[in-house]
């Protein structure tokens, strides 16, 4: 009685179990994947944004570094000419 | 020393420091990754949008949040029942042996199915198949009737071949058979569905044999009891995964894969056939595959075949995860536990699927906020997302049934003119989760180069000024300690004693 229940209980549940279902070949096919593309493009070419270019630098401090390098040697350079002029 | 003398002097050390810095800042970043900089990132269309096949569909994450919450229209038995009407009134105007009865027989037969008569149409199409064989027909004319064929025995059988009904075994794998032929037919067709159509069934005969592979992988192969640090171990300790290989940054090719193809389909993180999956009897599916193809087989498998289904929602969770869509893996694990009571026969192993959906829940919960648990705020915004979708279904289908009742006709171009919900998007919008942010290494490159060149300036500013400076004050010195140095006194143009 024990295993019959239990058979019972199997196929009962056999009629519930997951099936490997698929896709159906059939006039309306053509127009689902058809709304389908046009649904997820649509909304995909509004949001995305495009390829961006690279970034300028990796490092914020560059511009600093670059500018007061050249102060600096602009300044070396002249304190070396405006010695020798003032010795002059 | 002269003044030509401290300009060579101060150019000789700007110079050597320029180098000494220069080659300094290389040198420092030469083991530098991509991946540490994220600051440097590009945004670029991820690989995924470039389809497997020309033409084809590419993947969205919005189609899989879509399915698990059933965003889409779908028709109902009432559409159906009509259009069962309708195809039997043309087939009976058309000669048996007119070649335009073939599409007719597989509307005729889909609706069939659709009504839950899988064996009345398997019949259909086989003797459609038989009609068709008769003209000479074959190769991709027989595709539909392939697909379809395989699809109904497949449906048909599933229920007694999983209750363990030998008969019902063999039409399941002569199913499959079906299937496999249809993909040989014709491969790229509906986003490459039969194909993992026949490698879900092949998985699910193999489990009817073996039911305890159902606790060991999905339907296509990813495995279900790695943890997720494990999961996640090969994305370059980015904490979560990535649809996109972290890896491409760093190789060279990527700069022509990305020209010729976007960024190329090789870049998309492979999912599926995970360890010991060699040992599963599932020939249409052996090594790991490309995340968006099984995905968009799932998908349109969802959508125009039988719907919500465990082992879909089972499988887009572990697929999702293993891209780092965690609320869509969430998501789709809550569907899965939903519809665990059709995940196998056997009890313990439909608890099994519960349990499995709760800790993978747990674990994207803490990793998505460690701090507070967000359980049942997911919950509550899984069940108004699925409300929503399964109401604008169920308006759908009632809309349908009304416009039948009243008259109209299903081919009429308008029938849905006055659905009260048509204007309403029912798909989800696309955001960022559509975008690749990548750092490449010609960039990281590009900027160590810049950011070398800004310390060389600089320090060769520093090193020209201090040299500069140092010879400056070394006349002086000397000056203090014993009169004018030599260069002074050198520079001292002798002048004329004044005349008594």
């Amino acid at each position: 009685m024990e295993r019959l229940r239990s058979s019972l209980l199997v196929l009962a549940l056999a009629g519930l179990a997951g099936r490997s279902d698929a896709c159906l070949n059939d006039i309306e096919l053509e127009g689902h994947e058809r709304e389908f593309r046009s649904q997820y493009s649509q909304l995909a070419e509004s949001s995305e944004a495009p390829e961006t270019p690279r970034p300028r630098s990796l490092f914020a401090r560059d511009d600093v570094l670059l500018g007061g390098g050249a102060a600096l040697l602009v300044g070396a350079f002249a304190l070396a000419s405006r010695r020798d002029r003032a010795g002059a | 020393m002269s003044a030509r003398g401290r300009v060579a002097w101060t150019a000789a050390a700007a110079l050597a420091a320029w180098c000494v810095a220069y080659v300094g800042v290389q040198v420092a970043h030469l083991f530098d990754q991509p991946g540490r900089h994220p600051e440097l990132a590009r945004q670029f269309r991820p690989p995924h949008h470039v389809p497997e096949h020309a033409g084809g569909v590419p993947f969205r994450f919005a189609m899989a949040h879509d399915v698990i919450h059933e965003r889409f229209a779908k028709h109902g038995l009432a559409y159906y029942r009509e259009r069962d009407r309708v195809v039997r009134e043309k087939l009976a105007a058309l000669a048996p042996d007119d070649p335009a009865t073939f599409p007719l027989l597989d509307d005729l037969a889909v609706g069939v199915e659709r009504l839950g008569r899988s064996d009345e149409a398997a019949s259909i199409i086989r003797d459609k198949l038989a009609r068709q064989t008769a003209k000479g027909l074959g190769g991709r004319d027989l595709y539909t009737s392939y697909a379809n064929l395989g699809t109904f025995l497949i449906h048909g059988s599933f229920a007694q071949a999983a209750a363990g009904d030998p008969a019902a075994r063999e039409r399941l794998r002569e199913g499959v058979g079906f299937i496999r032929k249809s993909v040989e037919v014709n491969p790229a067709a509906h986003f490459g569905r039969e194909r993992w159509q026949a490698a879900i069934a092949e998985f699910l005969l193999a489990a009817m044999d073996d039911p305890t592979l159902l606790e060991k992988y999905d339907c296509v192969g990813n495995r279900l009891d790695l943890p997720l640090n494990e999961i996640m171990g090969d994305r370059r300790s980015t904490g979560y995964g990535r649809p996109y290989d972290m890896m491409f940054a760093e190789d060279t090719t990527f700069q022509r894969d990305r020209t010729e193809e976007g960024l190329g389909r090789a870049w998309i993180t492979k999912v599926g056939a995970e360890e010991g999956w060699e040992g599963v009897d599932v020939p249409s599916h052996r090594a790991r595959v490309p995340f968006d193809e099984p995905a968009l087989g799932i998908i349109g498998m969802w959508r125009q075949g039988g719907g919500a289904n465990p082992h879909f929602a089972l499988a887009l969770g572990e697929t999702m995860l293993r891209v780092g869509q965690r609320s869509i893996a969430w998501s789709a694990f809550e569907r899965a536990s939903r519809l665990a009571g059709r995940y196998s026969t056997i009890p313990e192993i439909q608890a099994f699927l519960r349990a499995h959906c709760y800790e993978r829940q747990a674990e994207i919960e803490r990793r998505l906020d460690p701090n507070s648990p967000i359980g049942d705020r997911l919950r509550s915004a899984f069940d108004a997302e699925l409300a929503h979708g399964q109401g604008y279904q169920e308006d759908f289908q009632d809309y349908e049934a009304a416009r039948i009742a009243a008259g109209g006709s299903i081919e009429d171009e308008h029938f849905l003119d006055d659905f009260p919900r048509r204007d309403e998007a029912i798909a989800s919008p696309s955001g960022r989760e559509e975008r690749a942010d990548v750092t490449l290494m010609s960039d990281l490159r590009a900027s160590v180069s810049e950011r070398a060149r800004a310390v060389a300036l600089f320090a060769s500013g520093i090193a020209a000024f201090a040299t500069s400076a140092l010879l400056g004050l070394r006349p002086g010195r000397r000056r203090k300690a014993g009169g004018p140095g030599v260069e002074a006194m050198e520079s001292v143009t002798p002048t004329p004693a004044p005349r008594p």
